[in-house]
């Protein structure tokens, strides 16, 4: 799997703080739901909404710093961004029905589209080996409730 | 007398043969994830808390502090040989480790840095053993405003003085704040931030978080690069090691010198092991008759930082152990775990469980006497996991990860969640903000939150409290100081730019 590298510049520095000034904001509007109290009695609220307001402050600083500094613009590859996450969410949705080695084979194997060259006997040997030893390390020496290959 | 005796009650517990076997798996697995780029400590120790679940408090701690302060051994020899170093603290190592090993002097700069972390280890042990009872003494006597002042300086000095934008740095440390309410409010019961999701009323799964901001995160930031570094392939004979008369002769002083700055800097809240290393490596280079060595391969300019960095591991468990406020992030995990084992670290710490604090102190000095042993005859093993091929590391470290995280409440809720942070994780590397001060808040959040409430509860909402003591009125005073201080730095270099450019 080959595709071109994803170009990362200002552009993502502006979004990430904006992102950051999204959560101060969201963080704002929720805590004014909660008790705000007295200053001898600070309810539940007092401090989250003081934080989102210090975090929206210090996102707009970082904004602004963001539009002015000439960062330098870089290349990142974008199957691993996408693969290795998807393998681990993968795994987690399979391990507790079916077990252990089909979760890793696939978090293995997912992993392996991300590198280049693909090599699918040493993925599979692999993915059978961390299985192995994943399985008489944590389901026979820890009990961790998950079987090798499901219920 | 007193010493003596919590000492050898330290080693009655420390020397039982299971705590050596844990002390030297930790200190054998810190070493090897030491010696690999891109997997820190933090990863390492988050990736063993659960397994600690199913030992006794005192072994999962040996277990979890020998993790960190072996990676500090493990880190320097990435830096000396290849010139990447294996956690950031031994960044300043390769300023002149890897010339020198350029020069084929590999081996003995690698046995002169196993010598120097050892002193320096060492250093900070006698330290942590000198002052911990007596500062844990004076610190019975802090209310809530000081533990709130102590807090708030550790979180704005872990967010500052790292190097990049303060206000990057300070934005993180509010966003884990954030994180840290999350769940239900300690004092009334509330729940905070869950979106309804029944999950969540426990807070976040802190070994969720630290798994994906330095582990996913990690890993993501490593595979995402365009360029590849291919492994290299290195070897070190045992006879090449031994260092001649002029290196010996050369490292004492910076060994002492660097012992003695890291301790201390590393007992203060908000420094750790990486700034100890670059002011002791700055401090070489202004004591040097002959600065004009330094970065070209000056003995001197590996002996104090590493020595610097390792006396700074140990004396930053001082302030976490005996007032109970972790100095960095890596503390603040070990103040979590701590915690999860029913162990409430704070000046009553030392009195009432001494077996488990001078169980603790006395593992450290046997961890570090392994350290010495696995540093210099087994240097050979260590180089050569250097070549172990990314195909094969990094997926086992995925896989880690995801049993790691899947099994701390046997949840894959948690598992998502530590998905969501390694992309947080994996933008904040990359747009250079700093992920330690995230963990640091979301631990110390409800703590301070809670001793900020309960200070002016007792002050009937007068902030005057904040400043009826000495040690409340220093630390906030000082908290200010930071906060200023990169407002002032700012304009400076800009001035200067704008006014040579008129020039």
């Amino acid at each position: 799997m080959q595709i071109k590298p994803l170009r990362v510049d200002r552009t993502g520095q502006i979004i990430f703080a904006l992102a950051l000034l999204v959560i101060g904001l969201v963080a704002i509007f929720i805590a004014q739901g909660y008790r705000l109290g007295q200053l001898n009695n600070i309810g539940p609220g007092t401090i989250p909404l003081a934080l989102g307001i210090v975090l929206s402050c210090l996102a707009i600083i970082v904004l602004i710093e963001s539009i002015n500094s000439p960062e330098p613009s870089l290349d990142i590859r974008f199957e691993p961004i996408l693969l290795i996450p998807l393998g681990i969410i993968t795994w987690a949705l399979i391990i507790e029905q079916g077990g252990l080695l089909p979760a890793t084979m696939v978090l293995v194997a997912l992993y392996a589209l991300s590198e280049r060259p693909f090599r699918p006997v040493m993925t599979i040997l692999l993915g059978l080996s961390l299985s192995v030893i994943g399985a008489l390390i944590f389901i026979y020496g820890f009990n961790l409730p998950f079987s090798f290959l499901g219920e | 007398m007193g010493v003596f005796s919590d000492l050898a009650l330290g080693f009655e517990i420390a020397l039982t043969w299971q705590a050596l076997a844990i002390c030297f798996s930790g200190v054998l697995l810190g070493t090897f994830v030491g010696v690999l780029p891109g997997v820190g400590a933090l990863a390492a120790i988050s990736l063993c808390l659960p397994l600690t679940y199913y030992m006794l408090p005192v072994h999962g701690l040996i277990m979890l502090a020998g993790i960190f302060y072996g990676a500090q051994y493990g880190s320097s020899i990435s830096s000396i040989l290849v010139n990447i170093p294996g956690t950031p603290s031994a960044a300043v190592t390769c300023l002149d480790g890897y010339p020198r090993a350029q020069q084929g002097r590999a081996g003995p700069v690698l046995f002169i840095t196993a010598l120097t972390s050892y002193i320096g280890g060492t250093f900070g042990i006698i330290l942590l053993i000198a002052f911990a009872p007596p500062l844990a003494k004076f610190a019975l006597s802090f209310g809530a405003p000081e533990y709130f002042a102590v807090m708030l300086l550790g979180l704005i000095a872990a967010s500052t003085i790292s190097s990049g934008s303060a206000a990057k740095g300070l934005s993180m440390v509010v966003l884990g704040l954030l994180l840290g309410m999350i769940g239900t409010d300690v004092t009334s019961g509330t729940y905070r931030f869950t979106f309804g999701i029944l999950e969540l009323t426990d807070g976040i799964s802190l070994v969720a978080i630290a798994m994906g901001l330095f582990g996913i995160a990690e890993v993501l930031s490593n595979q995402a690069k365009t360029e590849v570094q291919p492994t290299q392939k290195r070897s070190v004979r045992l006879r090449e090691l031994l260092p001649n008369r002029e290196e010996v002769t050369g490292s004492i002083w910076p060994t002492a010198r660097g012992s003695l700055v890291g301790s201390w800097i590393g007992a203060l809240p908000g420094t750790g092991p990486s700034i100890s290393a670059f002011l002791a490596y700055a401090l070489e280079k202004r004591v040097s008759r002959t600065p004009e060595r330094f970065g070209k391969g000056a003995i001197e300019g590996v002996a104090a930082p590493e020595a610097a960095n390792n006396a700074s591991v140990q004396a930053a468990f001082i302030p976490t152990l005996c007032i109970g406020i972790p100095g960095d992030a890596i503390m603040a995990f070990m103040l979590g775990a701590m915690m999860i084992h029913g162990i409430v670290p704070g000046p009553q710490f030392i009195t009432e469980q001494p077996d488990i604090f001078w169980g603790l102190v006395a593992s450290f000095w046997i961890g570090n006497i392994l350290l010495l042993i696995l540093n210099i005859p087994l240097i050979g093993m260590w180089v050569r996991i250097l070549s172990i091929p990314r195909n094969i590391l990094y997926p086992t470290i995925i896989f880690l990860i995801c049993i790691g995280v899947y099994s701390v409440n046997n949840n894959i809720f948690d598992v998502f969640i530590a998905v969501i942070f390694g992309f947080v994780g994996l933008c904040m590397n990359m747009f250079n903000y700093p992920t330690a001060p995230v963990l640091l808040g979301y631990i110390l959040g409800p703590m301070i939150e809670e001793n900020f409430r309960r200070a002016l509860f007792i002050s009937n909402g007068d902030f005057s409290i904040f400043f009826n003591s000495y040690v409340s009125s220093i630390f906030i005073s000082l908290s200010t100081l930071l906060l200023i201080a990169p407002l002032v730095f700012k304009i400076w270099p800009r001035r200067h730019n704008k006014f040579s450019e008129q020039k």
